[in-house]
């Protein structure tokens, strides 16, 4: 089972999981899934983020932390630092921070 | 990107409030105030806590807290409500659970009577109408005496005897009672039924 956000949708506060999150849509907050986080074109979020493995296509403004992997797609915005063995940065994304592969 | 409705899986917890215009089905656990203008899916395993203010809830799961609904709240078998209910429109299957006030009001706005109700005679006057229901239901052992008096007054008349006028109900008083001048249909029934048997006795 996995979540999924639409676009239309805004929550403010905590989500915890541990299954794949997909957000299209607006999140403030925290984030903490023990899984795949998938942050779509439309998806927004103001929060610090702890994942397994996050796909950013969208904006993220706060601090992310992953087990795995990060990848920060073409057209994604990512003002914070990310904390993560493996980073992928492609072509056309924007991001402002630190970071630290060390971990 | 498929088109998928938002969902909240069985093992995700949001603290915290949730606003939208589009459907949500939740199978996991929330914990904070709902404000949907759309149709809200509480599936079974899920546990929702906090006020929910949505157009059209469906609950299959269980819910604490007020549920607000524009258009209808339906509880399932399965539903568990602990809260009040406010709704115009509500659906409770056999087996949901309800523990709350329910207030059911027609939305705002829809001055429509809902299809289940009777239509209103034209001579329909809300309070007296009541009213004389109240009198004819509340009053129906003095209309029994009252009856029994005059078939009496009846039954001396064809024996030839003297009668006072005084101490017997006036039988256009009686019929003026139960004449279904605005009163409805099934009403002469039920006091017919319950003349024969108070007859008899």
């Amino acid at each position: 089972m996995s979540s999924y956000i639409g676009r239309n949708i805004v929550i403010e506060g905590e989500i915890t999981g541990d299954e794949e999150l997909t957000l299209e849509g607006t999140v403030r907050g925290k984030i903490a899934v023990k899984a795949a986080l998938l942050v779509g074109k439309t998806g927004s979020v103001e929060a610090e983020i702890e994942a397994k493995k996050v796909d950013l296509y969208g904006t993220v403004e706060g601090n992310l932390t992953a087990d795995e992997r990060v990848e920060l797609k073409q057209g994604c915005r990512m003002m914070g630092n990310i904390t993560s063995p493996r980073v992928l940065i492609s072509d056309g994304a924007v991001f402002k921070g630190k970071i630290d592969m060390e971990v | 990107m498929e088109d998928r409705r938002t969902t909240i899986g069985e093992g995700t917890i949001i603290t915290g409030d949730i606003r939208g215009e589009e459907d949500i089905v939740i199978f996991g656990r929330i914990e904070g105030r709902i404000d949907l203008s759309a149709t809200l899916f509480i599936e079974a395993p899920s546990f929702v806590k906090g006020e929910l203010h949505v157009n059209h809830a469906v609950v299959i799961g269980s819910v604490i807290g007020d549920i607000h609904a524009s258009d209808c709240i339906e509880v399932a078998p399965s539903g568990r409500v602990i809260g009040n209910l406010f709704t115009p429109r509500l659906v409770i299957a056999d087996g949901g659970a309800v523990k709350g006030n329910i207030t059911m009001k027609p939305a705002e706005g829809k001055q429509e009577a809902h299809p289940a109700e009777r239509p209103a005679p034209a001579a329909f006057k809300s309070p007296v109408q009541s009213q004389k229901r109240l009198t004819l239901t509340t009053a129906k052992n003095s209309d029994i005496v009252s009856l029994k008096k005059i078939q009496l007054h009846d039954d001396r008349k064809k024996f030839g005897f003297g009668t006072k006028p005084e101490s017997i109900p006036r039988k256009s008083e009686f019929k003026a009672k139960i004449t279904p001048e605005t009163v409805q249909p099934p009403l002469p029934q039920e006091t017919s039924a319950v003349e024969e048997t108070k007859i008899e006795e």
